[in-house]
Protein backbone atom coordinates (compact mmCIF):
# COMPACT_ATOMS: atom_id res chain seq x y z
CA UNK A 1 0.00 0.00 0.00
CA UNK A 2 1.44 3.11 -1.02
CA UNK A 3 0.74 6.81 -2.14
CA UNK A 4 -2.46 8.39 -1.80
CA UNK A 5 -4.36 6.66 -4.16
CA UNK A 6 -4.03 3.45 -2.26
CA UNK A 7 -4.75 5.82 1.39
CA UNK A 8 -7.88 6.59 -0.59
CA UNK A 9 -8.70 2.92 -1.21
CA UNK A 10 -8.52 1.64 1.66
CA UNK A 11 -10.80 4.52 3.21
CA UNK A 12 -12.99 4.24 0.78
CA UNK A 13 -13.39 0.32 1.29
CA UNK A 14 -13.52 1.02 4.74
CA UNK A 15 -16.16 3.53 4.25
CA UNK A 16 -17.83 1.21 2.47
CA UNK A 17 -17.58 -1.96 4.43
CA UNK A 18 -19.19 0.74 7.65
CA UNK A 19 -22.42 1.42 5.09
CA UNK A 20 -22.71 -2.48 4.29
CA UNK A 21 -22.13 -3.35 8.15
CA UNK A 22 -24.96 -0.82 8.59
CA UNK A 23 -26.80 -2.01 5.89
CA UNK A 24 -27.04 1.03 3.78
CA UNK A 25 -27.01 1.32 0.10
CA UNK A 26 -22.88 2.56 -0.60
CA UNK A 27 -23.14 6.27 -1.03
CA UNK A 28 -22.94 6.83 -4.86
CA UNK A 29 -19.77 8.45 -6.13
CA UNK A 30 -18.11 8.28 -2.75
CA UNK A 31 -16.34 4.76 -3.68
CA UNK A 32 -15.40 3.73 -6.99
CA UNK A 33 -12.64 1.42 -8.89
CA UNK A 34 -11.30 -1.32 -6.81
CA UNK A 35 -12.67 -0.32 -3.66
CA UNK A 36 -16.12 -0.61 -4.82
CA UNK A 37 -15.52 -4.10 -6.36
CA UNK A 38 -14.32 -5.37 -3.27
CA UNK A 39 -16.94 -3.30 -1.20
CA UNK A 40 -19.13 -5.69 -3.27
CA UNK A 41 -17.02 -8.52 -2.90
CA UNK A 42 -17.57 -8.07 0.79
CA UNK A 43 -21.41 -7.82 0.20
CA UNK A 44 -21.34 -11.29 -1.61
CA UNK A 45 -19.79 -12.35 1.51
CA UNK A 46 -22.22 -11.48 3.53
CA UNK A 47 -24.68 -13.47 1.55
CA UNK A 48 -22.76 -16.01 0.99
CA UNK A 49 -22.77 -16.81 5.26
CA UNK A 50 -25.99 -15.56 6.17
CA UNK A 51 -27.66 -15.30 9.67
CA UNK A 52 -28.45 -18.66 11.18
CA UNK A 53 -32.42 -19.49 10.63
CA UNK A 54 -34.99 -17.54 13.34
CA UNK A 55 -35.78 -20.33 15.37
CA UNK A 56 -32.01 -21.46 15.89
CA UNK A 57 -32.38 -17.82 17.61
CA UNK A 58 -35.25 -18.24 19.60
CA UNK A 59 -34.12 -21.49 20.72
CA UNK A 60 -31.03 -19.37 21.93
CA UNK A 61 -32.83 -16.10 23.09
CA UNK A 62 -35.15 -18.91 25.34
CA UNK A 63 -32.13 -20.48 26.66
CA UNK A 64 -30.55 -17.41 27.46
CA UNK A 65 -33.09 -15.41 29.05
CA UNK A 66 -33.61 -19.08 31.18
CA UNK A 67 -30.14 -18.97 32.05
CA UNK A 68 -30.31 -15.27 33.24
CA UNK A 69 -32.94 -15.78 35.18
CA UNK A 70 -32.06 -19.15 37.08
CA UNK A 71 -28.68 -17.76 37.41
CA UNK A 72 -27.82 -21.33 36.68
CA UNK A 73 -27.11 -23.09 33.84
CA UNK A 74 -28.68 -22.50 30.45
CA UNK A 75 -31.12 -25.10 29.29
CA UNK A 76 -30.23 -24.17 25.72
CA UNK A 77 -28.70 -25.90 22.68
CA UNK A 78 -25.20 -26.11 23.70
CA UNK A 79 -26.30 -27.91 26.88
CA UNK A 80 -28.21 -30.75 25.57
CA UNK A 81 -26.15 -30.76 22.09
CA UNK A 82 -23.11 -31.49 24.53
CA UNK A 83 -25.07 -33.86 27.63
CA UNK A 84 -24.04 -37.19 25.68
CA UNK A 85 -20.49 -36.26 25.77
CA UNK A 86 -20.84 -35.07 29.23
CA UNK A 87 -21.61 -38.21 29.87
CA UNK A 88 -19.23 -39.66 28.33
CA UNK A 89 -16.21 -37.67 29.98
CA UNK A 90 -18.38 -38.41 33.42
CA UNK A 91 -18.22 -42.33 32.53
CA UNK A 92 -15.26 -41.65 31.48
CA UNK A 93 -13.40 -40.27 34.58
CA UNK A 94 -15.51 -43.01 36.72
CA UNK A 95 -13.46 -45.49 34.27
CA UNK A 96 -10.00 -43.81 35.65
CA UNK A 97 -10.83 -42.72 39.06
CA UNK A 98 -12.90 -46.00 40.35
CA UNK A 99 -12.92 -48.98 37.82
CA UNK A 100 -9.14 -49.27 36.66
CA UNK A 101 -7.62 -48.80 39.88
CA UNK A 102 -10.14 -51.41 41.36
CA UNK A 103 -9.52 -53.69 38.35
CA UNK A 104 -5.30 -52.72 38.51
CA UNK A 105 -5.35 -53.91 42.33
CA UNK A 106 -5.91 -57.36 41.50
CA UNK A 107 -2.81 -56.74 38.51
CA UNK A 108 -0.04 -59.13 38.06
CA UNK A 109 3.42 -57.62 36.91
CA UNK A 110 3.76 -57.59 33.62
CA UNK A 111 0.02 -57.53 32.61
CA UNK A 112 -1.98 -54.26 30.88
CA UNK A 113 -2.90 -53.02 33.94
CA UNK A 114 0.18 -53.36 36.09
CA UNK A 115 1.72 -49.72 35.02
CA UNK A 116 -1.77 -48.68 37.30
CA UNK A 117 -1.11 -50.44 40.20
CA UNK A 118 2.64 -50.08 39.93
CA UNK A 119 1.46 -46.14 39.32
CA UNK A 120 -0.52 -46.66 43.05
CA UNK A 121 1.93 -48.35 44.32
CA UNK A 122 4.37 -45.45 43.98
CA UNK A 123 2.15 -43.07 45.55
CA UNK A 124 1.59 -45.44 48.64
CA UNK A 125 5.04 -45.46 48.78
CA UNK A 126 5.44 -41.92 48.66
CA UNK A 127 2.98 -40.94 50.91
CA UNK A 128 4.37 -43.71 53.56
CA UNK A 129 5.29 -41.70 56.28
CA UNK A 130 7.09 -44.27 58.33
CA UNK A 131 9.92 -46.42 57.13
CA UNK A 132 8.82 -49.76 58.40
CA UNK A 133 5.70 -49.29 56.28
CA UNK A 134 7.68 -48.09 53.21
CA UNK A 135 10.08 -51.09 53.90
CA UNK A 136 6.72 -53.24 54.36
CA UNK A 137 4.96 -51.92 51.08
CA UNK A 138 8.34 -53.10 49.21
CA UNK A 139 8.35 -56.26 50.40
CA UNK A 140 5.27 -56.83 49.30
CA UNK A 141 5.61 -55.98 45.97
CA UNK A 142 8.70 -58.05 45.66
CA UNK A 143 7.05 -61.04 46.70
CA UNK A 144 4.17 -60.04 43.78
CA UNK A 145 7.44 -60.09 41.10
CA UNK A 146 8.23 -63.47 43.03
CA UNK A 147 4.98 -65.05 42.61
CA UNK A 148 4.57 -63.54 38.99
CA UNK A 149 8.07 -65.37 38.32
CA UNK A 150 7.04 -68.54 39.78
CA UNK A 151 5.98 -71.23 37.03
CA UNK A 152 7.13 -68.43 33.98
CA UNK A 153 9.67 -68.87 31.35
CA UNK A 154 13.04 -68.23 31.62
CA UNK A 155 12.93 -64.16 30.49
CA UNK A 156 10.21 -63.57 32.75
CA UNK A 157 11.23 -65.01 35.58
CA UNK A 158 14.70 -63.24 34.97
CA UNK A 159 13.25 -59.86 34.80
CA UNK A 160 10.83 -60.83 37.78
CA UNK A 161 13.42 -61.85 40.20
CA UNK A 162 15.52 -58.83 38.98
CA UNK A 163 12.19 -56.98 39.64
CA UNK A 164 12.08 -58.13 43.29
CA UNK A 165 15.70 -57.98 43.95
CA UNK A 166 15.49 -54.08 43.05
CA UNK A 167 12.02 -54.20 45.47
CA UNK A 168 14.12 -55.51 48.55
CA UNK A 169 17.25 -53.65 48.25
CA UNK A 170 14.57 -50.51 48.27
CA UNK A 171 13.32 -51.77 51.28
CA UNK A 172 16.55 -52.60 52.99
CA UNK A 173 17.53 -49.17 52.49
CA UNK A 174 14.31 -47.58 53.95
CA UNK A 175 15.07 -49.32 56.89
CA UNK A 176 19.02 -48.07 57.06
CA UNK A 177 20.22 -46.87 60.64
CA UNK A 178 17.14 -48.17 61.74
CA UNK A 179 16.55 -51.04 64.48
CA UNK A 180 14.06 -52.40 66.75
CA UNK A 181 12.02 -55.31 66.58
CA UNK A 182 10.04 -53.88 64.04
CA UNK A 183 13.04 -53.73 61.58
CA UNK A 184 14.31 -56.79 62.50
CA UNK A 185 11.02 -58.67 61.54
CA UNK A 186 10.95 -56.62 58.14
CA UNK A 187 14.80 -57.29 58.00
CA UNK A 188 14.10 -60.68 58.19
CA UNK A 189 11.42 -61.16 55.75
CA UNK A 190 13.76 -58.95 53.38
CA UNK A 191 16.50 -62.00 53.88
CA UNK A 192 13.79 -64.60 53.11
CA UNK A 193 12.80 -63.17 50.34
CA UNK A 194 15.99 -62.89 48.81
CA UNK A 195 16.05 -66.34 49.23
CA UNK A 196 13.90 -67.10 47.32
CA UNK A 197 15.21 -64.76 44.60
CA UNK A 198 18.03 -67.12 44.89
CA UNK A 199 15.74 -69.76 44.30
CA UNK A 200 13.65 -68.44 41.50
CA UNK A 201 16.72 -67.58 39.11
CA UNK A 202 18.52 -71.39 40.69
CA UNK A 203 15.15 -73.22 38.94
CA UNK A 204 16.57 -71.48 35.71
CA UNK A 205 20.50 -72.42 36.43
CA UNK A 206 19.25 -75.42 37.32
CA UNK A 207 17.60 -75.86 33.76
CA UNK A 208 20.36 -75.00 31.95
CA UNK A 209 22.65 -77.14 34.07
CA UNK A 210 20.08 -79.81 33.86
CA UNK A 211 21.99 -82.46 36.02
CA UNK A 212 22.11 -81.20 38.99
CA UNK A 213 19.44 -82.62 41.00
CA UNK A 214 19.96 -81.11 44.35
CA UNK A 215 19.09 -77.78 42.91
CA UNK A 216 15.77 -78.71 40.88
CA UNK A 217 13.62 -77.80 43.87
CA UNK A 218 11.53 -75.43 42.18
CA UNK A 219 11.05 -77.33 39.32
CA UNK A 220 10.07 -80.40 40.88
CA UNK A 221 7.42 -78.33 42.58
CA UNK A 222 5.64 -77.18 39.22
CA UNK A 223 7.32 -80.09 36.70
CA UNK A 224 5.04 -83.26 37.71
CA UNK A 225 6.73 -86.51 38.30
CA UNK A 226 9.71 -86.79 36.94
CA UNK A 227 10.02 -83.62 35.38
CA UNK A 228 13.79 -83.18 36.53
CA UNK A 229 14.75 -86.13 35.23
CA UNK A 230 13.00 -85.81 31.80
CA UNK A 231 15.02 -82.78 31.53
CA UNK A 232 18.08 -83.82 32.08
CA UNK A 233 18.22 -85.86 29.37
CA UNK A 234 17.04 -83.55 26.48
CA UNK A 235 17.76 -80.11 27.26
CA UNK A 236 21.10 -79.19 25.16
CA UNK A 237 19.04 -79.87 21.41
CA UNK A 238 15.52 -80.87 22.18
CA UNK A 239 13.93 -78.57 24.72
CA UNK A 240 10.88 -77.25 22.29
CA UNK A 241 9.70 -80.96 21.43
CA UNK A 242 10.68 -81.63 24.90
CA UNK A 243 8.73 -78.91 25.86
CA UNK A 244 5.25 -79.75 23.95
CA UNK A 245 5.53 -83.61 25.38
CA UNK A 246 7.34 -83.43 28.86
CA UNK A 247 4.19 -82.90 30.59
CA UNK A 248 2.73 -80.24 33.38
CA UNK A 249 4.97 -77.84 33.76
CA UNK A 250 8.59 -79.39 33.16
CA UNK A 251 8.92 -79.32 29.79
CA UNK A 252 8.09 -75.68 30.07
CA UNK A 253 10.97 -74.78 32.25
CA UNK A 254 13.09 -76.70 30.43
CA UNK A 255 11.89 -75.08 27.06
CA UNK A 256 12.51 -71.20 28.68
CA UNK A 257 16.12 -71.81 29.81
CA UNK A 258 17.70 -74.17 27.74
CA UNK A 259 19.67 -72.32 25.69
CA UNK A 260 22.33 -70.43 27.53
CA UNK A 261 20.14 -67.23 28.20
CA UNK A 262 20.97 -67.67 32.23
CA UNK A 263 24.22 -65.91 31.68
CA UNK A 264 22.64 -62.62 33.52
CA UNK A 265 21.02 -64.70 35.97
CA UNK A 266 23.18 -67.08 36.83
CA UNK A 267 26.05 -63.78 37.69
CA UNK A 268 23.20 -62.05 39.83
CA UNK A 269 22.52 -65.64 41.62
CA UNK A 270 25.94 -65.75 41.97
CA UNK A 271 25.88 -62.13 43.70
CA UNK A 272 22.98 -63.41 46.40
CA UNK A 273 24.68 -66.86 47.02
CA UNK A 274 28.12 -64.99 48.37
CA UNK A 275 25.72 -63.05 50.55
CA UNK A 276 23.49 -66.49 51.99
CA UNK A 277 26.97 -68.33 52.34
CA UNK A 278 27.80 -65.23 54.67
CA UNK B 1 -22.42 3.83 17.39
CA UNK B 2 -19.14 2.72 15.76
CA UNK B 3 -20.44 -0.55 14.43
CA UNK B 4 -22.95 -1.92 12.28
CA UNK B 5 -25.73 -1.18 14.67
CA UNK B 6 -26.95 1.87 13.28
CA UNK B 7 -30.40 2.24 14.84
CA UNK B 8 -28.44 1.48 18.88
CA UNK B 9 -26.33 5.01 19.55
CA UNK B 10 -24.01 4.45 21.99
CA UNK B 11 -25.68 5.80 24.70
CA UNK B 12 -28.39 3.63 23.78
CA UNK B 13 -26.24 0.27 24.04
CA UNK B 14 -25.26 1.53 27.37
CA UNK B 15 -28.33 1.82 29.04
CA UNK B 16 -29.21 -1.59 27.84
CA UNK B 17 -26.40 -2.85 28.92
CA UNK B 18 -26.28 -1.27 32.52
CA UNK B 19 -30.09 -2.22 32.73
CA UNK B 20 -28.92 -5.93 31.90
CA UNK B 21 -26.37 -6.03 34.32
CA UNK B 22 -28.95 -5.10 36.55
CA UNK B 23 -30.64 -7.90 35.71
CA UNK B 24 -33.33 -6.69 33.96
CA UNK B 25 -34.46 -9.56 31.18
CA UNK B 26 -36.23 -7.12 29.31
CA UNK B 27 -32.59 -5.66 28.66
CA UNK B 28 -31.50 -9.04 28.39
CA UNK B 29 -33.33 -9.80 25.70
CA UNK B 30 -32.96 -6.65 23.75
CA UNK B 31 -28.93 -7.35 24.13
CA UNK B 32 -29.45 -10.68 23.24
CA UNK B 33 -31.72 -9.94 19.87
CA UNK B 34 -29.58 -6.75 19.11
CA UNK B 35 -26.00 -8.99 18.53
CA UNK B 36 -27.34 -12.70 17.94
CA UNK B 37 -27.04 -12.34 14.52
CA UNK B 38 -24.13 -11.05 14.46
CA UNK B 39 -22.41 -13.33 16.52
CA UNK B 40 -23.93 -15.70 15.52
CA UNK B 41 -22.51 -14.50 11.70
CA UNK B 42 -19.28 -14.22 12.49
CA UNK B 43 -19.10 -17.75 13.89
CA UNK B 44 -20.59 -19.18 10.83
CA UNK B 45 -17.98 -17.45 8.89
CA UNK B 46 -15.11 -18.68 11.04
CA UNK B 47 -16.47 -22.41 11.40
CA UNK B 48 -17.99 -22.60 8.27
CA UNK B 49 -20.40 -24.65 10.13
CA UNK B 50 -24.14 -23.54 11.28
CA UNK B 51 -24.37 -25.97 14.00
CA UNK B 52 -21.12 -25.39 15.17
CA UNK B 53 -21.47 -21.84 15.13
CA UNK B 54 -25.10 -22.28 16.85
CA UNK B 55 -22.85 -23.44 19.96
CA UNK B 56 -20.51 -20.97 19.97
CA UNK B 57 -23.01 -18.31 19.85
CA UNK B 58 -24.42 -19.69 22.72
CA UNK B 59 -21.76 -19.84 24.82
CA UNK B 60 -20.84 -16.39 23.77
CA UNK B 61 -23.86 -15.41 25.60
CA UNK B 62 -23.38 -17.74 28.63
CA UNK B 63 -20.35 -16.14 28.76
CA UNK B 64 -21.75 -12.47 28.99
CA UNK B 65 -24.03 -13.59 31.16
CA UNK B 66 -21.29 -14.35 33.47
CA UNK B 67 -18.81 -11.25 32.92
CA UNK B 68 -21.51 -9.00 32.58
CA UNK B 69 -20.52 -7.61 36.27
CA UNK B 70 -16.91 -6.93 34.63
CA UNK B 71 -17.69 -5.45 31.83
CA UNK B 72 -16.38 -1.73 32.12
CA UNK B 73 -18.71 0.91 31.11
CA UNK B 74 -17.73 3.44 28.46
CA UNK B 75 -15.63 0.99 27.05
CA UNK B 76 -16.49 -0.31 23.36
CA UNK B 77 -19.46 -3.01 24.34
CA UNK B 78 -19.70 -4.60 20.62
CA UNK B 79 -15.55 -4.89 20.76
CA UNK B 80 -16.27 -6.94 24.12
CA UNK B 81 -18.32 -8.85 23.06
CA UNK B 82 -16.65 -9.80 20.29
CA UNK B 83 -14.06 -10.12 21.54
CA UNK B 84 -15.59 -13.19 23.88
CA UNK B 85 -17.08 -14.49 20.93
CA UNK B 86 -13.48 -14.61 18.96
CA UNK B 87 -12.32 -16.56 22.48
CA UNK B 88 -14.69 -19.03 22.18
CA UNK B 89 -13.94 -19.71 18.45
CA UNK B 90 -10.58 -20.19 19.22
CA UNK B 91 -11.83 -22.62 21.96
CA UNK B 92 -13.67 -24.34 19.60
CA UNK B 93 -10.58 -24.54 17.18
CA UNK B 94 -8.54 -25.50 20.25
CA UNK B 95 -10.52 -28.73 21.26
CA UNK B 96 -11.33 -29.70 17.63
CA UNK B 97 -7.56 -29.43 16.30
CA UNK B 98 -7.16 -33.65 16.63
CA UNK B 99 -10.01 -33.68 15.05
CA UNK B 100 -10.52 -33.22 11.08
CA UNK B 101 -10.32 -30.14 9.64
CA UNK B 102 -13.70 -27.97 9.59
CA UNK B 103 -15.01 -27.46 6.28
CA UNK B 104 -17.05 -24.42 4.93
CA UNK B 105 -19.25 -25.13 2.12
CA UNK B 106 -22.71 -24.88 0.69
CA UNK B 107 -23.42 -28.08 2.85
CA UNK B 108 -22.15 -26.92 6.09
CA UNK B 109 -24.36 -23.26 5.75
CA UNK B 110 -27.43 -23.24 6.81
CA UNK B 111 -30.59 -22.97 3.68
CA UNK B 112 -32.13 -21.28 2.49
CA UNK B 113 -29.58 -18.73 2.63
CA UNK B 114 -31.86 -15.54 0.93
CA UNK B 115 -35.14 -15.87 -0.37
CA UNK B 116 -34.84 -16.48 -3.68
CA UNK B 117 -35.71 -13.89 -6.44
CA UNK B 118 -36.56 -14.60 -9.90
CA UNK B 119 -36.97 -17.82 -11.34
CA UNK B 120 -35.50 -21.49 -10.34
CA UNK B 121 -32.62 -20.90 -12.75
CA UNK B 122 -31.65 -17.71 -11.21
CA UNK B 123 -31.97 -19.24 -7.71
CA UNK B 124 -29.73 -22.02 -8.67
CA UNK B 125 -27.10 -19.67 -9.62
CA UNK B 126 -27.35 -17.67 -6.65
CA UNK B 127 -26.86 -20.42 -4.99
CA UNK B 128 -23.78 -21.49 -6.60
CA UNK B 129 -22.39 -18.00 -6.25
CA UNK B 130 -22.61 -18.14 -2.45
CA UNK B 131 -21.14 -21.49 -2.28
CA UNK B 132 -18.43 -20.15 -4.83
CA UNK B 133 -17.87 -17.53 -2.26
CA UNK B 134 -17.39 -19.39 0.97
CA UNK B 135 -15.48 -21.45 -0.70
CA UNK B 136 -13.03 -19.03 -1.65
CA UNK B 137 -13.86 -17.52 1.98
CA UNK B 138 -12.33 -20.66 3.25
CA UNK B 139 -9.81 -21.15 1.39
CA UNK B 140 -7.88 -17.24 2.47
CA UNK B 141 -5.70 -18.36 5.64
CA UNK B 142 -6.96 -17.84 9.03
CA UNK B 143 -6.08 -14.48 9.71
CA UNK B 144 -7.69 -12.90 6.56
CA UNK B 145 -10.69 -14.80 7.54
CA UNK B 146 -10.72 -13.77 10.85
CA UNK B 147 -10.69 -9.71 9.67
CA UNK B 148 -13.15 -10.43 7.31
CA UNK B 149 -15.25 -12.60 9.72
CA UNK B 150 -15.36 -9.62 12.24
CA UNK B 151 -15.24 -6.49 9.91
CA UNK B 152 -18.31 -7.94 6.99
CA UNK B 153 -19.95 -11.14 8.85
CA UNK B 154 -19.79 -9.27 12.40
CA UNK B 155 -20.17 -5.64 10.96
CA UNK B 156 -17.89 -4.10 13.46
CA UNK B 157 -16.17 -1.22 12.60
CA UNK B 158 -12.04 -1.14 11.73
CA UNK B 159 -11.82 0.43 15.09
CA UNK B 160 -13.40 -2.25 16.98
CA UNK B 161 -11.70 -5.18 14.82
CA UNK B 162 -8.68 -3.42 15.74
CA UNK B 163 -9.40 -3.82 19.28
CA UNK B 164 -10.54 -7.58 19.31
CA UNK B 165 -7.55 -8.57 17.60
CA UNK B 166 -5.10 -6.29 19.28
CA UNK B 167 -4.56 -4.37 16.49
CA UNK B 168 -4.32 -0.62 15.02
CA UNK B 169 -7.28 0.59 12.79
CA UNK B 170 -4.69 1.55 10.46
CA UNK B 171 -3.44 -2.11 10.43
CA UNK B 172 -7.03 -3.15 10.38
CA UNK B 173 -7.53 -1.56 7.08
CA UNK B 174 -4.65 -2.82 5.18
CA UNK B 175 -5.46 -6.42 6.52
CA UNK B 176 -9.33 -5.85 5.06
CA UNK B 177 -8.35 -4.79 1.89
CA UNK B 178 -5.91 -7.88 1.31
CA UNK B 179 -8.16 -10.40 2.57
CA UNK B 180 -10.83 -9.31 0.01
CA UNK B 181 -8.28 -8.68 -2.38
CA UNK B 182 -7.27 -12.43 -1.63
CA UNK B 183 -10.86 -13.11 -1.58
CA UNK B 184 -11.24 -11.84 -5.60
CA UNK B 185 -7.90 -13.62 -6.48
CA UNK B 186 -9.50 -17.29 -4.63
CA UNK B 187 -12.62 -16.40 -6.97
CA UNK B 188 -10.46 -15.91 -9.94
CA UNK B 189 -11.52 -12.91 -10.80
CA UNK B 190 -8.29 -10.37 -11.66
CA UNK B 191 -7.71 -7.15 -10.58
CA UNK B 192 -8.75 -4.36 -12.41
Amino acid sequence: MNGDDDLAALAGLDLALDELAAGRDLPAGEVTGEAAALAALAADLRVAVPAPPPEAAERGRAAFLAAAAGGGQPRGRVWRRSLPLRLAAVAAALVVLVALPAAARQADPGTALWPVRSVGQQVRDRLAGDPVDRATLRLNIAEEYLEAGAGAGEERREEMADAAEEKIEDAIEALKDLSGPQVAAVRSRAIALEARVELLERQKDADDRSGSGGETGPGDDRSGPGGGGDRSGSDDETEPGDDDRSGPGGGDDSGGSGSGKGSSGSGSGSGRSGSDDG
Amino acid sequence: MKGGMAELTEVDVEAMVRDARAGDSHALGRLYDTYRDRVARFATGRLGDAEKAEDVTSETFEAVLRNLGSYRAGTDFEAWLFTIAHRRVADHFRRRSRRREVVLDEAALPGPLSPAVGGPEEAVLAAERRAEVAGAFRRLRADQQEVLALRVLGGLSAVQVGEVLGKSEGAVRVAQHRALRSLREALGVTAP
